[in-house]
């Protein structure tokens, strides 16, 4: 009798210690995601908690700071915030077949996985409205931005000028091929001509470049016939404005389409904390089934491959999206990649004020922040 | 258990406010400190600091003693001012963004056609930083110089009068110079204040938008960023205890100079000060004529009778500015000595003071309007429409309960409850044996520790806590701000204290002994121990900054954190201002029922 009280006591302590499963999540989705965890929880019995964190990066290097008991066990990252955290983080062995080799690409640091890639968003897609505007596909961006003035009134076509992350979208379709690499340098070709067509857009508008909630709600009141944004705005426009998406243009000054970025977010495990309980949870968020029910809910972009193939033949957004798939390269996974968005976020700044005397100026400010800082 | 109790509220002020800098010296490695020094982002933002603290102050001091002269007579003015003091300024601040800059720049001020550019244009977004700390800060200084104008005996205005006097030669030749003191003390308590304030900068406009000169090879440095919010962005980037520390000491240090300078102001010890301020302005900028200056602010400070030294330095002060970048302790010596000179007099005309004076109360009158009608314009659900009330969705009441708001309040309430209750406790023993014994020292004591407070301090103190593992925890933000509290309510509590006839405590001496003589003063103290458990209970509902630091995950969040979560910074991130605005509507009507329960029972004591 005590051996079968001792028996279940243990028990009932195991399943409580080790079958709970902490998830700090982030981003959009939190509730779908947790939606689709109850089947997870149904079959297994393990508990799993489920956080939505904002700023996930900072509160993961306060966390790591403080008190590494704080941690959870699974955290979903971009690809660009995982390699601060190298050190801290599980390293994954395992067989990712059908998973395109952009997205583990996206993941692995000297050859090293340290994350299972779950989806990823796009950024520099295109949508107009089609209350204001036919359909402009074939257009080039010029020519789109030709058609946002006339039709536009107060905003035409609204393009993130102020957005940090978009800097690279112009920096690769001028050429630049590695955006972060071993230090960011700006004092190159591609970056300066990026840096002159972005000049010569705010030029032609004659805009001060609104903030990205601004254009973000102008575009969804329907008063902006084209906006140049990320994918994950999509499910915010639905049953709010109609919409459509231009297919990928060309930039006539690079003589080349436009080259958007991927994000990728994925999921990492934080180092002494893969356990069986959370392989079996990683296996679970990461099979095919979750990822199209996850990625068609919120137009997100799985990383299986027919998965992808599955939700373009069934879904326009999805099939016009697929050009900007093909095109787009992922963010930087680098550590220096902070220090890459501050020093534009600088550059840009000063460029959409005016505060500069020349380009050079802008371009030498940025390389000299780069050059302190990576040391 | 008197001693006991009073010991036990200094040695909470005095571990959480003195002690994170021994903490600090302890831990520092002097290599460190050549990472601030050489940090040019950090100089530059001591000049904005400089800027913004005399500006702020001189235009708050201004606006206080034109309104307090305006209304001296009038009661309209403690209606107008209620809405500024009553709300907490994280939340004045947040709202006043919406009222300001709204939605992507459509805003209830650019319909009136005012420039409201504040994310890109320096200059707007410097002025209206500047309007919105003032509006803030206005009430306290503005009923202090109402008091000390109050306190001018009619007669002097009459006999200037009878002699002929005009309005404006009453208020430049008699009011102004009585008012003197009144007016350089707040001056100096808010340069101090200002020097590194963090709130409204970083809330209103996030120490931008960048100038050229601010961007520099060790850092982006906006026209707002005064130290608070240059600190701030090295804590929050770092986290680091070692990154951190350093930042932390040179700020303490540059806030003591500014401190002990307050203190000594018109006194000549005050050139030795400005000397050694000088030293630590060299250490940030390796400049040599810095070195020059502190020599012959030491070689003033022995000139016996011409004061040629003094002349000369106050002459040559904006030429050395000038060559050296910006010299902010040269510039605090030009201030000092303009300041003390006896001889300056203002010649204004009545018309003048009067129409400034309307001005000012018709500007104060339509920015309340604004701020209100800005808040109930975000009540409609959905994308809000600057400005424009479309009644209230009940909606966005149910979401911000689906967010988990009741769970933020609670956290609230698991905060500021411990801290109701232990501050008239902590504070009344100590208030009485400053009383009784005539210890006004720790008063001032407890003034000067307060000042030197700040983002800074905070980063030891997450340190200390990082190293005894109780960050990211309600309790151990609990004592932090019962030393904030404190020594407001201490003060409250020695007046009233003070007012309580000796004969009393002597009676229940004879008759029950000390025991009896303190329960005594205590029964009669009760109205005050109650005002002191409301300020506590405040201090702690509308903390922001501490739990902002050191509350790390996001459920333990108290309300004031989460208001600024719904929002973001400015440029940054997705507003949800129908959740703030509902937010602050429950959050308001939480206040409300604090400030009606008080006035409730002050009445009742009064009576």
């Amino acid at each position: 009798m005590r051996k079968n009280i001792i028996f279940l006591i243990v028990t009932i302590f195991t399943c409580f210690v080790f079958s709970n499963i902490t998830v700090w999540f982030s981003w959009e989705g939190y509730d779908v995601f947790k939606e689709m965890i109850e089947d997870f929880k149904k079959n297994t019995g393990v508990r799993v908690e489920i956080y939505n964190v904002r700023k996930i990066d900072q509160k993961l290097i306060a966390t790591l700071k403080a008190s590494k008991k704080l941690l959870p066990d699974i955290v979903l990252l971009k690809n660009d915030q995982i390699a601060f955290f190298e050190n801290e983080l599980e390293t994954f062995n395992v067989n990712l077949k059908g998973i395109s080799e952009k997205s583990i690409k996206a993941f692995t640091i000297d050859g090293k996985l340290k994350a299972i890639p779950f989806y990823f968003d796009i950024g520099g897609v295109i949508f107009y409205n089609p209350q204001l505007i036919d359909d402009p596909s074939g257009k080039s961006f010029e020519e789109l931005l030709e058609l946002g003035e006339k039709c536009g009134g107060k905003y035409g076509f609204m393009i993130p000028v102020y957005g940090t992350s978009f800097f690279q979208v112009f920096q690769r379709t001028f050429g630049k091929r590695e955006v972060v690499g071993k230090k960011p340098i700006f004092t190159d070709e591609a970056t300066r001509k990026a840096l002159e067509f972005l000049e010569w857009i705010l030029k032609k508008t004659g805009r001060i470049s609104m903030d990205r909630y601004g254009q973000m709600t102008a575009f969804r009141e329907g008063k902006a016939p084209l906006f140049m944004f990320g994918s994950f705005l999509i499910p915010s426009f639905e049953g709010h404005v109609e919409y459509g998406i231009v297919e990928i243009p060309e930039i006539e000054r690079a003589g080349k389409k436009l080259v958007p970025y991927l994000d990728y977010k994925g999921f990492a495990v934080i180092k002494g904390r893969m356990r069986e309980e959370v392989r079996r949870f990683l296996e679970f968020v990461i099979s095919k089934s979750v990822q199209r029910e996850f990625c068609k809910r919120l137009f997100k972009f799985p990383v299986y491959e027919d998965v992808m193939r599955e939700l373009s033949n069934e879904n326009e957004i999805f099939k016009r999206l697929k050009g900007y798939v093909v095109n787009g390269e992922p963010t930087p996974t680098s550590k220096l990649s902070g220090i890459y968005y501050q020093a534009v976020k600088g550059m840009l700044g000063l460029l959409i004020r005016g505060d500069y005397k020349n380009l050079d100026e802008l371009i030498e400010k940025a390389q000299n922040f780069v050059d302190e800082n990576v040391r | 258990m008197i001693l006991i109790l009073s010991i036990l509220s200094l040695a909470l002020v005095f571990f959480y406010k003195i002690f994170p800098f021994l903490f600090g010296l302890v831990n520092l490695d002097l290599s460190d400190l050549e990472s601030v020094f050489s940090d040019g982002g950090y100089r530059i933002s001591v000049i904005v600091s400089f800027v913004w603290a005399l500006v702020n102050s001189l235009v708050l001091t201004f606006v206080s003693t034109l309104l307090a002269w305006t209304s001296r007579r009038k009661k309209f003015l403690g209606i107008l001012l209620f809405l500024p003091w009553a709300v907490p300024m994280y939340l004045s601040t947040m709202a006043w963004r919406y009222a300001i800059y709204g939605v992507g720049g459509r805003s209830l001020i650019s319909f009136l056609g005012i420039p409201n550019d504040i994310l890109t244009n320096p200059i707007v977004a410097f002025l209206w930083a500047t309007f919105v700390n003032v509006w803030i800060n206005l009430p306290v200084v503005t009923f202090s110089v109402l008091a000390s104008l109050r306190r001018i005996p009619e007669e002097i205005y009459e006999s200037a009068r009878l002699d002929g006097a005009s309005e404006g030669e009453v208020f430049s030749q008699i009011t102004l110079p009585l008012l003197r003191s009144t007016v350089i003390g707040w001056f100096l308590i808010n340069f101090v204040r200002f020097f590194h304030s963090f709130t409204v900068p970083y809330l209103l406009v996030s120490g931008g938008p960048l100038m050229s000169w601010g961007y520099t090879r060790w850092g982006i440095v906006g026209v707002t960023t005064t130290l608070g919010v240059y600190n701030f962005s090295v804590f929050s980037k770092s986290m680091n205890p070692d990154t951190i520390i350093p930042y932390s000491l040179v700020t303490f240090f540059f806030m003591l100079f500014l401190v002990s300078l307050w203190m000594r102001w018109n006194r000549r010890d005050a050139l030795l000060i400005l000397a050694l301020g000088e030293l630590i302005w060299f250490a940030l900028g390796k400049n040599p004529l810095s070195l020059i200056a502190s020599s012959a602010l030491v070689l003033s400070y022995f000139e016996k009778r011409s004061n040629v030294v003094r002349k000369i330095i106050l002459i040559a002060s904006p030429v050395v500015t000038i060559l050296s970048g910006f010299d902010v302790v040269l510039m605090t010596f030009v201030v000092r000595e303009l300041s003390i000179r006896r001889s300056f007099r203002m010649r204004i005309s009545s018309r003048f003071v009067n129409f400034l004076g309307k001005s000012a109360v018709f500007v104060l009158l339509v920015s309340v309007v604004i701020l209100i009608l800005a808040l109930l314009s975000t009540l409609g659900g959905g994308d809000p429409v600057p400005g424009l009330f479309r009644g209230i969705d009940i909606g966005i009441f149910r979401e911000i309960f689906d967010e988990g708001y009741s769970s933020y309040l609670m956290n609230s309430l698991e905060i500021s409850l411990p801290v109701s209750i232990l501050a008239p406790l902590l504070s009344f023993p100590l208030a009485y044996k400053i009383s009784r014994k005539g210890w006004d020292w720790l008063i001032t004591l407890f003034a000067v520790l307060q000042s030197l407070g700040g983002v800074h301090l905070l980063m030891v103190i997450y340190s200390i806590y990082v190293k005894l593992g109780v960050i990211d925890s309600k309790m151990s933000v609990i004592p932090l701000i019962l030393s904030n509290v404190i020594p407001q309510v201490l003060i409250m509590t020695r007046g009233m204290i003070d007012t309580i006839g000796k004969e009393y405590e002597d009676y229940a001496l004879l008759e029950g002994g000390r025991i009896a003589a303190v329960r005594v003063v205590f029964r009669m103290a009760l109205p005050v121990v109650f005002v002191g458990s409301l300020v506590g209970f405040m201090g702690g509902w509308n903390a922001f900054l501490a739990p902002l630091m050191l509350i790390i995950s996001e459920w333990k969040y108290p309300v004031s954190v989460k208001l600024y979560d719904f929002i973001g910074d400015p440029m940054n991130g997705y507003p949800r201002w129908d959740l703030f605005g509902a937010g602050t509507v429950i959050n308001l009507f939480v206040i409300g029922i604090f400030f009606y329960t008080t006035r409730r029972f002050l009445k009742g004591w009064e009576s």
